[in-house]
């Protein structure tokens, strides 16, 4: 666990060096679910071979909120499946690194997420498509809770509620925060845990930085006979003190000295 | 073959798909009625993804099973394909150019008929033709729209197939093949002037032409069924030395066929062209023949039209 935290402190300071580089990103985002990001492909979960990412026979993993993506091209990169030398391109003209992902471009990348919504809806599909193959493999979605807003989501979750997709999980990156303030203020969208069970889900939450309980909502929701929707109960920014619960960090550059400040912290000097 | 109907059509030619590939699966958002598939319900019901009513997730669950390899085809009417859908046919299947077929019923005003105007579709082809990557067809006949599923089924790109209420009637040869990016020559001339059409309005097209012709006055008729990508060589070769062009299409005046034809002699070979098509409106309820005749769409008008360049 311990291992997996540094990881994941890992992948934040990469997020950061790529948002620096290039001045333009999304590090708050990125940092609530780095941790379930990381527990997923560093714990044991997504499987992906970085000498053949496209094989069928591989789990999926959609990043709905693909705003947060340069998390997703820093877990890539670690796992050897975006080569190393791609990392400070992001959305820099001709590189293979998109400001939200490019499923065609990225190797890895499973979705052309980042217009909210439609990452998820996709997914679904995708296992739909596993489930008609008779695959063992499964479909990982993170949502953000303020994508929730989007109208397409519900569709989805009614559908994955009907035809109880249980090769599908879903996390929800509860942070509380969207683009343009706090859930209540903004999307307004309330109790969540009704809703998902009123679309005939199992829901469980869960503290989203916690990777003994992120664990063991897999292992529920695996071994459950309803698909599953997971709360991750998480922290706009978590990792760097002075980002935490600070929203305008949803979209925003850190300085030379809070760039230093937050790696000193995210090295745990 | 006995005589089908063009809604039908998409479901005999699904069927044909679905028998020799197994990766040919259909989505539904409450539309297997649309194309009187309960057959391919009751023979496949695993691979019939049935959504409801929800176009947006429709298509994007069709991307995600083009995406995990499997061959998807979308049917739904044209106006929520391209419309209630539409960032979800330009980002999610266009965008990473996937293997989805998109089948739009109620394809224009006369398709539409006594829905009205929330179910009739005179947008589609504008809509479409600005996503890069994107195929689009408008058969003529059931016999077209069959084969024209089947030819769509053989490209590994995104396409969209424009089709009809069920009620547009044979046109042509059961025997005639659908070959994407060709041109017909429906009615070879000696004429000044070259008509290019698409789709069901076809008919009305014949009968002026017909018409024209036993008045000793003849007019060139090209189909186009592929209207994107459009096939510039063979159309330049058609109005080669020809005074005037003509277009005829059950789509607004705007986007259309007229637009990409313009589009293409623009800037290659200038000529006048003169356009029938649903102007600058929103129709009504009625039946295509009245619909037609009202917004000066049906064979009377074509011929009028046509008078006026010969
Ligand atoms: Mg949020």
């Amino acid at each position: 666990m311990e291992n997996l935290q540094k990881i994941a402190n890992g992948l934040r300071a990469d997020v950061l060096d790529m948002v620096v580089e290039i001045k333009d990103g999304h590090p708050g985002p990125a940092f609530s679910a780095a941790d379930i990001i990381t527990a997923l492909y560093f714990g044991g979960h997504i499987h992906i071979d970085p000498e053949n990412p496209d094989s069928p026979d591989r789990d999926r993993f959609v990043l709905s909120k693909g705003h947060a993506c340069p998390l997703l091209y820093a877990a890539l990169i670690r796992k050897g499946v975006i080569d190393k030398k791609h990392k400070l391109t992001l959305r820099k003209i001709d590189s293979i690194l998109q400001g939200h992902p490019d499923m065609i471009k990225t190797p890895g990348v499973d979705a052309n997420s980042g217009s909210l919504g439609n990452g998820l809806a996709m997914a679904y599909g995708m296992a739909n498509a596993l489930k008609l193959q008779k695959s063992s493999r499964y479909v990982y979605v993170i949502c953000g809770d303020g994508e929730l807003g989007e109208g397409i989501t519900w569709e989805t979750f009614i559908n994955i509620g009907k035809s109880q997709m249980k090769n599908m999980i879903v996390f929800i990156d509860n942070n509380r925060w969207q683009s343009g303030g706090s859930i209540t203020d903004v999307g307004g969208i309330g109790s969540l845990k009704e809703k998902f069970e009123a679309c005939s889900l199992q829901v469980i939450e869960i503290d989203g930085h916690n990777f003994t309980q992120i664990f063991e909502a897999v292992a529920a929701a695996k071994e459950s006979n309803k698909a599953t929707v997971v709360i991750a109960h998480t922290i706009k920014g978590k990792g760097v003190d002075f980002m935490e619960e600070d929203n305008s960090w949803h979209k925003r550059v850190p300085t030379a000295q809070q760039y230093e400040s937050a790696l000193r912290q995210l090295r745990g000097e | 073959m006995a005589e089908i109907t063009t809604r039908r059509a998409v479901s005999e030619g699904l069927l044909k798909l679905m028998e020799s590939d197994e990766r040919v699966v259909l989505v539904s958002s409450d539309s297997v009625g649309v194309i009187k598939a309960q057959d391919i319900v009751e023979r496949y019901p695993d691979r019939v993804i049935e959504v409801g009513i929800a176009e947006q997730l429709a298509v994007d669950t069709a991307a995600g099973l083009a995406a995990a390899g499997m061959k998807p085809f979308y049917v739904t009417y044209a106006v929520f394909a391209s419309m209630r859908a539409c960032e979800q046919v330009r980002s999610m299947v266009a965008y990473p150019h996937l293997n989805v077929k998109i089948i739009g019923a109620n394809g224009g005003m006369g398709s539409g008929e006594r829905e009205g105007v929330s179910h009739q579709c005179f947008e589609d082809i504008g809509i479409f033709r600005t996503f890069a990557g994107m195929t689009i067809l408008s058969p003529s006949d059931a016999s077209q729209v069959e084969k024209a599923i089947i030819a769509a089924s053989e490209i590994d790109d995104p396409v969209y197939i424009r089709t009809g209420s069920g009620k547009e009637i044979a046109l042509w040869d059961d025997e005639e093949p659908f070959e994407i990016g060709k041109t017909i020559v429906r009615k070879e001339a000696d004429s000044d002037v070259v008509l290019f059409s698409h789709g069901f309005i076809m008919r009305e097209v014949m009968k002026a032409a017909g018409e024209l012709e036993n008045e000793g006055k003849s007019v060139k008729v090209v189909e186009v069924p592929t209207i994107k990508p459009l096939p510039q060589e063979a159309i330049l070769q058609h109005v080669e030395g020809a005074a005037n062009v003509a277009v005829v299409e059950d789509h607004s005046v705007y986007g259309g066929l007229s637009s990409a034809i313009s589009e293409l002699l623009s800037r290659t070979d200038p000529k006048k062209i003169t356009t029938v098509a649903l102007q600058d409106t929103f129709p009504e309820s009625g039946s295509a023949a009245e619909l037609f005749s009202k917004y000066k769409m049906d064979s009377k008008a074509i011929k009028e039209k046509l008078l006026t360049i010969m």
